[in-house]
């Protein structure tokens, strides 16, 4: 069955009739989320880069769909009608605690979910130090670069809470201008906007310091 | 990727690397969070959500779950679960649901039950009595706000910063 039609009151009786303890709704309701949920573990696992089997899969599977049942989780919900998206963020946040709890595993450094991203799609990213041009030797070489890093904090600081956000999921993520712009319901033209305008104004800074041949 | 992308991307990398991908007492919980990503939220909570989420890359990490997740459902792009799986947790139902306000109740009857035998069995008074004051005490310590206030003693006696945070998250993961 394609659920991708369903209208919204349908969601919203189905997730009420849950919170009910309605048991032929619940059937259906795991028949429709189950997908979802096991998507939301492999993907958070595989992103945080654990070492996971089939097994610890199912266990946390069951575990998200105990917390909506026998926990009434579902009750939190504010719109019952458009519940996907909060599913995956439970399944994926019920993931990392399993590996916390049974097998003593902490999540990793922000940066190896980053580099996965780097990985696939253009190699190995570059540091500022590799980026340097190699003409610019010691002890010119450092200096550059800490004027470098302090144009460059001055230029994030300056940003907006949500700009930053936008540069972030842009730059760190990988995410192109329109997935931006429907991760945080904006235009997709003030998404182009903010990241033009971010690197013009980071391109003149540079360029004001004298280093353009960075 | 231009040579501006290039180095600020270097260096962004560089500023958050020593940082853990870890909830922090501070992060929204799932359902601020999908509130915020289905545009539901005032203006006033979105403007706290958004200055938190430009530093937390965990609450920026499930807004990209929710977002992902969302449209491969819509989109019916999900890959196939397996029927046994889907049976086990459909087995769930069978399962006792927790009812917090049933137990906690159940102490409230046993000490107005234990009091009312008291003037029953004069002969009994004073143990019916004790009885009595016991699981009243149980009642009064299983409730919310009891634990709450003993949280927040606990906090100000201990007069750490830290502990605080655990204790506020506790406080409100409760609810």
């Amino acid at each position: 069955m394609d659920f991708a039609d369903l209208d919204k009151s349908d969601e919203q009786k189905l997730i009420e009739r849950c919170i009910k303890k309605d048991k032929r709704s619940w059937d259906i309701f795991v028949g429709r989320y189950s997908k979802l949920v096991l998507w939301a573990i492999r993907d958070r696992l595989s992103r945080f880069r654990y070492n996971f089997n089939d097994d610890d899969v199912e266990d946390i599977h069951q575990e998200v769909f105990v917390s909506l049942w026998a926990a009434n989780k579902l009750e939190q919900v504010k719109d019952k009608s458009k519940v996907a998206g909060w599913i995956a963020m439970v399944a994926g946040n019920a993931a990392i605690d399993y590996f916390k709890k049974t097998k003593r595993q902490m999540p990793p450094r922000t940066i190896s979910i980053f580099e996965e991203i780097y990985s696939s799609t253009e190699g190995k990213a570059k540091t500022l130090e590799e980026l340097l041009p190699a003409h610019i030797g010691n002890p010119n070489r450092e200096l550059h670069l800490s004027e470098i890093r302090i144009i460059l904090d001055a230029a994030l600081e300056a940003l907006t809470p949500k700009e930053k956000t936008i540069i972030t999921l842009n730059l760190l993520y990988g995410r192109k201008h329109r997935e931006i712009a429907e991760i945080l319901k904006l235009s997709i033209n003030t998404v182009s906007t903010i990241i033009v305008r971010t690197k013009e104004e980071l391109k003149e800074k540079l360029r004001q310091k004298g280093i353009e041949d960075f | 990727m231009d040579r501006v992308e290039e180095i600020l991307k270097a260096y962004m990398k560089a500023k958050i690397s020593p940082v853990r991908m870890e909830k922090t007492p501070s992060c929204p919980d799932e359902t601020t969070l999908a509130a915020y990503s289905n545009g539901v939220l005032s203006k006033p909570e979105e403007e706290k959500i958004e200055g938190h989420v430009a530093d937390c890359y965990f609450c920026l990490e499930n807004l990209r779950t929710a977002y992902l997740g969302d449209k491969l459902y819509r989109e019916g792009n999900l890959p196939d679960s397996d029927e046994r799986i889907i049976n086990k947790a459909k087995g769930i139902a069978k399962l006792k649901t927790n009812n917090k306000h049933l137990k906690r109740n159940l102490w409230l009857f046993g000490t107005v039950l234990a009091f009312a035998l008291s003037f029953i069995f004069p002969r009994y008074f004073v143990q019916f009595l004790v009885a009595a004051l016991i699981l009243g005490l149980k009642w009064v310590f299983e409730s919310e706000n009891a634990r709450t206030l003993i949280m927040v003693l606990d906090s100000w006696r201990r007069h750490s910063h830290k502990k605080d945070e655990e204790i506020k998250d506790r406080i409100k993961n409760r609810f």
